[in-house]
């Protein structure tokens, strides 16, 4: 890969750490905490739906590296996230037009529940298997104290949303990423439909 | 990655990975750890995004900095009292015997009836060793038997009773003889676990009964005369009763999660032997600790609550570190690649800490056992945490209420995390079984940036 080619998924590795930085740092903040939309989630959609087919792949692996940079969660976890929306995205957009608006914000908001329900589950499951002599009394406390979508999730998918509605043009534009978007061509949208 | 991947592929990836997420501490994971550690140069990139936290920042680490000193005497205290309830309460226990404290490190690895402990005392010519056979008391109730020395003599695995050939000699209220060890489980009462009582002389004895170690003058091994007269618990009548079902002993002891420091019993120095003072080794002042940096501010999952650290293998930072600030427990590492880690703060769901409580109106220390973290409550200052075993019924209930003031401390027990380190204010509920405790932290784990970490203990010497 030459440095022209290179030099756009490094953007996008950056851009990708700063925003889950940014919102790592606003959710741990009350009381906005519950209104911080999943920033990252957008980046990833916004550019899964314009990128060739061939590219999207890369897009999971590069966001996915830009949020392990900054998280704690296990780094199978948040890699599978991504290759799991990205995988997502592939299909649905071989059906509809996922950069309308209507669908990227349905979308938007589908993919912060499944992303919440998917970490919550890895959490839950860690914790009970360090937890095996009082599993079963612990996932009392823990359904009433954590749940199965973590805290907030639907607040939290909806102004991921709206961000979407609102933010995802802005954020496939965001400076360095323009050389990924310059290689479409109305050959990688034939081959979304051909998937 | 210029070639395509073929859907299959992709779908293949993307399922192993599903399988090792849901799989913790595997092979791939650990290695997966070590491949993404240039990951650090991003976590750099991304740093500055703290300075806009820099005004919390800065007064948690004064604040961390004022509470310094109280924490650090709080701790020095509670140390003092846990080690005198860990001696034995009853005179006669005393006599012909010398005791030496260790407090639990963690359990031998896959064998959870064997405690790995290291003595507090620092070793000089006149005190006593450890050695094989040597009995392992808490107060007045025998819980186990030295198994193996290492580390120069300065650490030891215990064997519980509650081994399968953990094996005791036992009176029964000073009449009947049996011999006591392992587990038995009582069929009326399943999740009660109780030590097994075996070859009872008699069947007609009584619940409720008193059950003391009684090796004999000789027993089987060198020492098994010091663990003479030990409690081991009360009798407890299998079944529906009658000695049919068998019987098993009820001990006071919470063999699972509950023993933090004990009491190795060595035979008394001779007469004329000199009295030398044995200064307690101070685990927070013995250089196995090391300065880190907080590479992030959050986590974007908005679920968990940790950080990621400028400190990793390469600087002996290894799973399971306490993170510390002054005395206070901030939390544990998780994941260590050579150059950084990831660690969990006290408001990470899932976090697993020993805790021991000074409870008001209370003079010994309670051992509450691991607690469970449950997140951070609306209140951003309060933590829940799963007490599975909740109040102990034999203290009965606190006169006027639902709950009694604690304040909260790491207990012994879990590698990496030294015991007695400040966790916080607590209102425990007096009910017992399973119940959720509020932590109020006085300092949020989320604003200390610059950190101290426990570097591994592997320089101390192989385990037999």
């Amino acid at each position: 890969m030459n440095r022209s080619k290179f030099l756009p998924w490094l953007m996008l590795a950056i851009w990708s750490a700063w925003i889950c930085a940014l919102q790592g740092l606003l959710r741990d903040t009350e009381p906005l905490s519950a209104w911080v939309p999943d920033l990252w989630l957008v980046l990833v959609l916004a550019l899964a739906s314009r990128l060739e087919r061939s590219d999207l792949p890369r897009v999971a692996l590069v966001a996915a590296a830009g949020r392990l940079a900054v998280s704690i969660e296990p780094a199978a976890a948040v890699l599978a996230g991504a290759l799991g929306v990205v995988l997502l995205v592939r299909v649905i957009r071989s059906v509809i037009e996922v950069e309308d608006v209507v669908a990227r914000t349905a979308l938007a908001f589908v993919c912060a529940l499944a992303l919440a329900r998917w970490q919550s589950l890895v959490l839950e499951t860690r914790a009970f298997a360090g937890a095996e002599m009082f599993a079963a009394r612990l996932s009392v406390s823990w359904g009433t104290a954590v749940g199965s979508f973590g805290p907030d999730p639907w607040s939290r998918a909806a102004v991921t949303a709206l961000a979407a509605l609102a933010a995802a043009p802005a954020l496939a534009h965001l400076p360095g990423l323009t050389p990924l978007r310059k290689r479409r061509t109305w050959r990688s949208v034939a081959s979304a439909r051909s998937f | 990655m210029g070639a395509l991947p073929t859907r299959a592929l992709y779908v293949l990836a993307l399922t192993a990975l599903v399988y090792v997420s849901l799989r913790p501490g595997s092979l791939f994971e650990r290695g997966l750890d070590v491949a993404l550690t240039p990951l650090r140069a991003l976590a750099e990139i991304a740093a500055p995004v703290g300075l806009l936290r820099a005004g919390s920042v800065r007064a948690a680490e004064r604040r961390a900095a004022s509470l310094r000193e109280e924490e650090a005497a709080e701790r020095e205290a509670l140390g003092n009292d846990q080690r005198r309830f860990v001696l034995p309460r009853r005179a006669p226990l005393h006599a012909g015997r010398e005791f030496a404290i260790a407090e639990v490190t963690g359990r031998a690895e896959g064998d959870l009836d064997r405690l790995e402990v290291r003595r507090l005392d620092a070793i000089t010519p006149s005190s006593p060793s450890f050695e094989p056979d040597m009995p392992v008391v808490v107060g007045d109730h025998y819980i186990g038997r030295v198994h193996s020395v290492f580390a120069g003599g300065e650490r030891a695995q215990v064997d519980l009773v509650t081994r399968r050939d953990g094996f005791v000699g036992a009176r029964i209220a000073g009449a009947a003889r049996a011999v006591v060890g392992g587990l038995a489980r009582d069929p009326e009462r399943p999740e009660t676990l109780l030590l097994d009582v075996h070859a009872p002389s008699t069947r007609l004895l009584e619940p409720g009964l008193e059950v003391e170690v009684d090796e004999g003058f000789a027993g089987d091994t060198a020492f098994a005369e010091l663990a003479n007269g030990f409690s081991l618990g009360r009798l407890v009548l299998l079944g529906d009763g009658g000695g049919e079902g068998g019987f098993g002993v009820r001990s006071p002891i919470d063999f699972r999660a509950g023993v933090f420091q004990v009491a190795v019993v060595t035979p008394p120095r001779p007469a004329d032997a000199a009295e030398e003072a044995r200064p307690q080794v101070d685990v927070l002042r013995d250089g196995r600790w090391s300065r880190a940096r907080a590479l992030s501010h959050g986590d974007p999952s908005g679920l968990r609550e940790g950080l990621r650290l400028d400190a990793g293998g390469l600087r002996g930072v290894e799973r399971g570190a306490a993170l510390v600030a002054g005395a206070r427990f901030l939390g544990r590492v998780s994941a260590a690649g050579p150059l950084e880690s990831r660690a969990r703060l006290l408001g990470d769901p899932g976090l697993t800490v020993p805790v021991v409580a000074r409870v008001s109106g209370r003079d010994e220390p309670l051992i509450l056992g691991t607690l469970v973290s449950l997140g951070r409550a609306r209140q951003g200052r309060v933590v829940r945490l799963h007490w599975d075993e909740g109040w102990p019924s034999q203290l009965g209930r606190a006169a006027g209420g639902e709950h009694v003031a604690a304040r909260l401390f790491t207990g012994a027990g879990a590698q990496g995390v030294p015991p007695g380190l400040v966790l916080g204010n607590a209102r425990l509920p007096l009910a017992p079984g399973p119940t959720v405790v509020e932590l109020e932290v006085d300092i949020d784990p989320r604003s200390v940036k610059r950190l101290i970490v426990r570097r591994t203990e592997s320089a101390e010497g192989s385990r037999p």
